[in-house]
């Protein structure tokens, strides 16, 4: 991991190109328009990023509960499988609070039975 | 509800205010968001200053998950920095509907109304301010939407660094990060395009985990942009060819 200045730094980065982004245009006024292809990616953006985001690290999760197949298959891990119910509530309930809470509620009990 | 609000905008402080009123609903989900930034924070190490001080430099959500998992994941610098670009991209779309209600003002409030630009105050005003409010009031109306956001974000965020100190790792709550996203992830998939961009997005940069410096999550993303893209472009040339 970074140390904590350096990780300082990259908030600080971070936040400056955040604020680029979004005074963009209110800034410029009219001056520029939006190339026609970055206005047509822009909508694959969050399933494309957000996918690549977080699913490696779900399915490479390394178990820390017993479950029998885990050795065959161990990308089926408890996080992967609280994760998927995760989506199922979401896909229901679109709220995404129950969403996070039906996420760790299933993962602890995964957790506390194994 | 909006048409009573709204039509009392005649002085800044009623603008502040009326904007403040129709942003105060999404408070429940942005006050519990906070804390779980807070809280996700300082379970992965972050001091309580760093852990507020990035709700106040970057003040947007999921970019601010993103950095907290990729630090903790030990990615690269410049993998962090290009995924939360990727991941704020779409401020600039709300840039470019709001810019013709703030181009007048002065420089230093058109970089303040960025700054405070949100998935909430954008959706909750964009319809006022093209329909209701006067010219010369909507930055204040704005504010008074973001203001109240900002507010019960940070505080949300402290409150969570506080809890979260306290919070013994067996607990998991780093799930917490992944889990939002999935809830974002979600929505976002619409239709078959939007499916293709999220299945090629995963499956790529899960084959391509071995990568350094993280080129494993660019290459996914934008490998599922592309992919989307080309899905939607073959799917309307099909719809075309049949409505000939």
């Amino acid at each position: 991991m970074l140390s904590e200045p350096l990780i300082w730094l990259v908030t600080a980065i971070v936040g400056l190109i955040t604020l680029t982004l979004r005074s963009s245009f209110i800034v410029l006024a009219g001056r520029i328009s939006m190339p026609d292809l970055l206005l047509r990616g822009l909508r694959f953006v969050p399933p494309a990023v957000l996918a690549a985001l977080i699913v490696p690290p779900l399915v490479f999760h390394a178990s820390v509960v017993n479950l029998p197949w885990v050795e065959a298959l161990p990308w089926l891990n408890e996080r992967t499988l609280a994760g998927t119910f995760a989506v199922l509530v979401m896909w229901r309930s679109r709220s995404v609070l129950l969403t996070i809470v039906a996420g760790m509620v299933s993962l602890w009990v995964l957790q506390w039975l194994l | 509800m909006s048409t009573l609000t709204t039509s009392s905008v005649v002085s800044p402080r009623s603008a502040l205010l009326a904007g403040a009123k129709v942003a105060a609903p999404t408070l429940l989900s942005i006050f519990p968001f906070g804390m779980i930034t807070g809280v996700a924070a300082v379970s992965v190490g972050f001091s309580e200053a760093l852990s507020v001080g990035m709700t106040v430099l970057i003040f947007a959500g999921a970019s601010q998950l993103a950095t907290i998992q990729l630090v903790t994941t030990g990615a690269t610098i410049a993998a962090i920095l290009l995924t939360a670009t990727m991941i704020n991209l779409r401020f600039m779309l709300y840039s470019a509907s709001l810019s013709p209600h703030f181009s007048t003002l002065p420089l230093y409030w058109k970089l303040l109304l960025g700054y405070s630009i949100t998935d909430p105050a954008f959706g909750m005003t964009i319809a006022d301010l093209n329909e209701r409010i006067p010219q010369q009031l909507k930055h204040w109306y704005f504010i008074g939407a973001s203001g109240i956001i900002w507010v019960a974000w940070v505080v949300g965020t402290i409150l969570g660094t506080i809890l979260g100190r306290g919070v013994p790792p067996e607990w998991s709550l780093d799930f917490a990060i992944p889990l939002n996203f999935l809830a974002v992830l979600v929505p976002s998939i619409r239709d078959r395009a939007t499916v293709t961009s999220a299945l090629v997005g995963a499956l790529v940069a899960i084959a391509a985990v071995r990568l350094p410096f993280n080129l494993g999550l660019i290459t996914g993303a934008l490998s599922g942009i592309a992919m989307g893209m080309l899905m939607e472009t073959l799917l309307k040339r099909k719809e075309r060819s049949h409505a000939e």
